[in-house]
């Protein structure tokens, strides 16, 4: 496949998954509550198989045309009210999206969607039967045409401007993609609706921008072309309907008119009227059209002020918008670029600032200031760019929760708290995994069968929570459930049995007994189910997540339940930090994790027969860290109390941090260190100082990490 | 739009960077080629294999650095006004190459390229990506993703 072939597949790819995602929960969601779908949702479910079908059928993906075009019949049979909406339209529809989801990544890897011909056969068969009979009038009701599409304009009743709208959609047709369409939207014949300069001509040697352009292009297309079609359709029909004139006038967007004419006990205007579709005053005009016309006046026809009817024509073209007009898509790259070029702003501002402010006058200290809070505010906007909500990935799960809910047999009530919560986009990304498999092993092992439930007093239900919240400097996610909890004997147990703890652990805190199962290799699953037994998963979760340079927690009420919890640092660009030095090499406390500095005298120093260091402050003691051992420098002084010592602390741990000298306290942007050196124990990363030195930050809670599993 | 490299002519000579090493002359793909600096003070960082001398401050970005005489098995060499940090980019990395010296940019036709020669012992054949004949003198053209490795860290140093 050639890099341009790639490009447009990459482009459908993205497109459609999408879609899927956006749809699935929705589709959940109707599942749960047993409703029928409204209109703007069963809109939104057809155009993402019409829109995959359109373009699947042009990349030349057979198997995914077929499934997803008797998907589109299905739902089409819906919206008219042929078919009636259950719950095994709902399973044919998810399976369509699962097969649609697999055909994706098959033809991510291979090119092709040809292997799957056999599943799509099945799936088609089963599709057909839930279909409605072939109607007899062959126009489909047109999707609303996305964002980028012109407006459909109002269609006059004459078939030449018909005509020259379905003109080009003729040329691509015959032409293939070699030939140069134009995507011209019909003709406005009252020119209210703002043409879209979207429509434009498509060339072989196109940028990347235009492939995108041509992708909107053809849909735009195929949806002009439909809609000239249901122009025709409303205005070959009776022309005196109240349908037609307003569909002509371009005030009612022509598929309102389609669901308002399914509810049959009523009139069109008062249906109309009821759901907001169009004003009473605008419905009078119409109907005094309608008198007219009745009358022989064939040239009477809704004439209406600008605003309502662009305002109608954006409502078939906007109306399934749904925020996607607020969004732009960004190459990611990019995005770092800019990142990259703020944090360099950054530290070339600071130098600057510390320079220019010594000899200079009050001008100048003024300039200074202002670009200094000029550079931090672009700092702050920069690092929000990266920030999207957490929304899509929590939503992915409720149909995981409803697949092994199913599975296991047990009932499950997933509730999402803190979906509006933002997180880096890299974060976003990683986080996925984890989290999934956090909810596997709470459906598997913590929340128990039904029966056992009842006859412990709980509801039923098992119930799942899955929160995110913003604290200060991290993102906290919390997966709950209300299941049986951790069985502490247990875990130890099978701690002993895989030499993960010597003697029987009963000194142990609960904390430090459930992190166990956090070790490698470690697994209570009595039967392997799926991947949640074979003790592969929660070590993986840990280390993901550590990746990230965060924590996982966990806590749990023997009876009541269990809470993970997943702390993961806000991608900080700036900290304050602590600069201290260790021989030649300086380093970084961020200040988030320092308590004091202090010079202490022999006295104050024990030395254990392991070798350990320990330093009594305030009726505390506490373990004494040689930075300058633990990091391989050679530092001023060896002996502790000729040196000073840094306390400093992680949630509940405390450390003396052995170091030469104070440097000061700064401001200073968190750079990350280059995958290049995964291997660096203890840091959070680095930092370029006013004066262009690098300082290396230390991560407290990593290091002290570090060094238990060293010890 | 993209041009895509990897389908370029085969008549094309490829351009390569040279640059010297202990004895011996080598050249390096300009496409991996970033830019070329001259020595600037290294800070060290721990955890790295021997030949990851630390990182320097590239106008604010802070990269790794490689002494490649220490990578090739070299003894090391003070550092003088000649030596310079050649900066290559491999996928995601940038790093800097520690050189003893760098001369021109030679162009080689991939018809005048022969494949390495299998590699023994300790030393640079196991980071080449051909031999290149320029006149009559025979260039060892160095394959930057190798000679960069696996991510360098106290687990994955690349071993001989």
């Amino acid at each position: 496949m050639d890099a341009d072939t790639q490009e447009i597949v990459d482009y459908f790819l993205t497109e459609s998954r999408e879609a899927i995602a956006e749809v699935e929960p929705l589709l959940m969601g109707l599942e749960r509550t047993g409703g029928v779908p409204d209109r703007a949702t069963l809109d939104l479910i057809f155009r993402l198989f019409h829109s995959m079908k359109g373009s699947a059928g042009f990349l030349g993906f057979g198997q995914i045309e077929r499934v997803t075009h008797h998907a589109e019949t299905l739902l089409d049979g819906v919206r008219k009210g042929q078919v009636r909406f259950s719950p095994a339209v709902v399973d044919l529809l998810c399976r369509s999206l699962d097969f649609s989801q697999a055909a994706l990544a098959v033809v991510e890897t291979s090119g092709s969607d040809a292997t799957l011909a056999q599943r799509a056969e099945d799936l088609v068969a089963a599709l057909s039967a839930g279909e409605p009979a072939p109607a007899p009038a062959p126009a489909p009701a047109p999707a609303p045409a996305p964002a980028p599409a012109p407006a459909p304009a109002p269609a006059s009743v004459h078939s030449p401007e018909i005509a020259a709208a379905l003109a080009p959609f003729a040329a691509f047709a015959t032409g293939g993609a070699a030939a140069a369409p134009a995507a011209a939207p019909p003709p406005a014949v009252d020119a209210e609706a703002p043409a879209d300069s979207e429509a434009g001509t498509v060339e072989e040697d196109d940028g990347e921008a235009d492939l995108a352009g041509f992708f909107a292009n053809l849909e735009a297309m195929v949806d002009a072309g439909e809609q000239a079609l249901m122009r025709v359709h409303a205005s070959t029909s009776d022309p005196t309907s109240l349908g037609a004139i307003l569909a002509e006038a371009g005030a009612v967007a022509s598929q309102e008119i389609d669901a308002a004419l399914a509810e049959r006990n009523r009139k069109l205007g008062e249906v109309l009227v009821d759901r907001g579709a169009v004003s009473p005053d605008t419905v009078a005009q119409a109907l005094e059209v309608q008198e007219r016309r009745r009358h022989g006046d064939a040239e009477a026809a809704l004439h209406l002020p600008t605003p309502e009817a662009a305002a109608g024509a954006a409502a078939s073209a906007g109306e399934s918008a749904r925020g996607r007009a607020e969004f732009l898509r960004v190459d990611v790259r990019k995005l770092d670029q800019l990142m990259d070029l703020v944090g360099e702003l950054i530290i070339a501002e600071t130098a600057v600032a510390v320079d220019g402010a010594e000899d200079s006058g009050d001008r100048m200290h003024k300039a200074l200031v202002q670009l200094s809070r000029v550079t931090r505010e672009l700092q702050d906007v920069a690092m929000s760019l990266r920030m999207v909500p957490i929304e899509p990935t929590f939503r992915k799960m409720i149909r995981l929760v409803r697949d092994l809910s199913r599975k296991q047999g047990k009932a499950v009530e997933l509730i999402l708290e803190g979906e509006e919560t933002e997180v880096d986009k890299g974060v976003v990304e990683a986080i996925g995994d984890p989290i999934l498999h956090l909810i596997r092993n709470a459906i598997d092992h913590g929340l128990e069968p039904e029966a056992a439930r009842l006859a412990a007093g709980k509801p039923a239900d098992g119930r799942l929570t899955l929160s995110a919240s913003q604290q200060t400097g991290e993102i906290r996610i919390e997966v709950r459930d209300d299941g049986r909890g951790l069985d502490r004997a247990r875990i130890l147990a099978k701690a002993r049995e895989r030499g993960l703890v010597r003697g029987d652990g009963a000194e142990m805190s609960d904390k430090d007994v459930y992190a166990l199962i956090f070790e490698p290799g470690f697994s209570t699953a009595d039967q392997v189910t799926d991947i949640s037994g074979r003790g592969v998963g929660m070590d993986v979760v840990r280390q993901n997540i550590e990746r990230m340079k965060g924590r996982v927690e966990i806590s749990s009420t023997p009876g009541a339940g269990t809470v993970v919890t997943l702390r993961i640092p806000l991608t900080l660009a700036i900290i304050d930090g602590m600069q201290v030095r260790v021989g030649a090499s300086t380093f970084i406390l961020p200040m988030v994790n320092v308590i004091e500095t202090v010079a202490v005298s022999a006295k104050d120093i024990t030395t254990l027969s392991t070798g350990h260091e320990l330093v009594k402050l305030r009726n505390r003691l506490l373990p004494v860290v040689r930075l300058h051992e633990f990091y391989g420098i050679t530092p001023d002084n060896l002996r502790i109390d000729e040196g000073l010592l840094v306390i400093v602390e992680d949630g509940t741990e405390r450390l003396a941090l052995l170091i030469d000298a104070l440097m000061g306290q700064r401001q200073t942007v968190v750079k990350p260190l280059t995958s290049y050196l995964t291997g660096a124990r203890g840091l959070a990363g680095c930092t370029v100082l006013g004066n262009g030195e690098i300082s290396l930050i230390l991560d407290v809670p990593k290091l002290i990490r570090d060094m238990d599993r060293a010890a | 739009m993209r041009h895509d490299h990897s389908s370029a002519e085969p008549a094309e000579p490829t351009k390569f960077l040279t640059f010297d090493v202990g004895t011996e002359s080598y050249g390096l793909d300009i496409r991996n080629v970033r830019e070329i600096i001259g020595m600037q003070s290294v800070t060290v960082v721990p955890d790295v294999p021997p030949f990851v001398k630390g990182v320097i401050n590239l106008r604010g970005k802070v990269i790794p650095v490689m002494d490649v005489r220490l990578r090739f098995g070299l003894p090391e060499r003070a550092w003088d006004d000649r030596t310079c940090i050649v900066v290559v980019h491999v996928g995601d990395w940038l790093v800097g190459l520690i050189v003893d010296t760098v001369s021109e940019v030679l162009d080689i036709p991939p018809g005048n390229i022969e494949p390495p020669p299998p590699a023994f012992g300790r030393g640079p054949q196991h980071f080449l990506a051909g031999l290149g004949k320029v006149g009559d003198r025979v260039r060892l053209l160095v394959d930057a993703r190798a000679l960069l490795g696996a991510p360098a860290g106290t687990a994955a140093t690349p071993t001989h």
